[in-house]
């Protein structure tokens, strides 16, 4: 999975043209397992 | 307590004005707008999104700056910033003072992907038309501008996780009174002696 998106210039050169969009998934990802988490912890400490 | 003008009335304790509850829900259509028109072309729903967005991202702008200068200048801007207090209530449990640690450093976050979408999104404006100037794609170089691009994108794949995570706890039942709070301005007597420490968030004086 590529970090960045790439195209060519017109001298030929491979340049960034932005962030992969395929990390999306990646960070809807990451906020549902940090909601999963906290919801895990909560539900087996339910006092602190 | 409280019998202060708004829709706060007596028995009732302030949390937010209604001038800041009002730029917390334009800050949040603004970047539900933002991430809408900016992520759903990329999933596969194409409609003309860009004039919507960056007009949307200056409204955000000139309310970013509001916030500044009333958070800066008419509120407590150390109500929102990590002190030792909050560490040592990590291990006792104590109770914090207007906001607590996970609230600070969620802003602290929120606010360093807000500021830099807001900067790299002010310089991509140079790349398209608008009614104030003509596009000029040569005010950076292909590769600098893949770098201003690259941090606007990761900014708005982070603040996807972020609302997650934002949503999640505003349902949280035990969370709800601040919830309400954004919406009605208010928390009772009770929610205030439960949850808050009055020595570190005096809302009497603050009112």
């Amino acid at each position: 999975m590529e970090l960045f998106r790439y195209a060519t210039s017109v001298y030929g050169d491979k340049v960034i043209i932005g962030a992969s969009f395929d990390l999306l998934q990646w960070f809807v990802g990451a906020g549902v397992a940090a909601v999963l988490a906290h919801a895990i912890f909560k539900w087996i400490v339910p006092s602190h | 307590m409280s019998s202060h003008a708004g829709s706060v009335q007596a028995g009732q304790i302030q949390r937010h004005k209604l001038v800041d509850r009002l730029y917390h829900w334009v800050m949040a259509v603004c970047i539900l707008t933002l991430l809408a028109t900016s992520l759903l072309p990329i999933i596969g729903w194409k409609f003309a999104w860009l004039a919507i967005h960056w007009v949307t991202g200056l409204v955000l702008t000139v309310a970013v700056l509001f916030h500044i200068v009333r958070a800066l200048f008419f509120q407590k801007p150390m109500s929102m910033v990590v002190d030792g207090q909050d560490l040592q209530n990590l291990g006792s449990g104590g109770r914090p003072g207007k906001y607590n640690l996970a609230q600070k450093l969620y802003h602290l976050a929120i606010a360093v992907l807000i500021l830099s979408g807001i900067a790299s999104g002010l310089v991509m404006l140079r790349k398209i038309d608008t009614p104030w100037w003509r596009r000029d794609p040569y005010w950076f170089s292909d590769s600098s501008w893949g770098v201003i691009y690259s941090a606007h994108d990761f900014v708005a794949m982070s603040l996807v996780t972020m609302i997650i995570i934002h949503v999640y706890f505003a349902l949280r039942p035990d969370e709800w009174h601040l919830t309400r709070s954004m919406f009605r301005g208010w928390i009772t007597p009770k929610e205030y002696k439960d949850h808050f420490d009055p020595k570190r968030w005096n809302a009497e004086e603050e009112a």
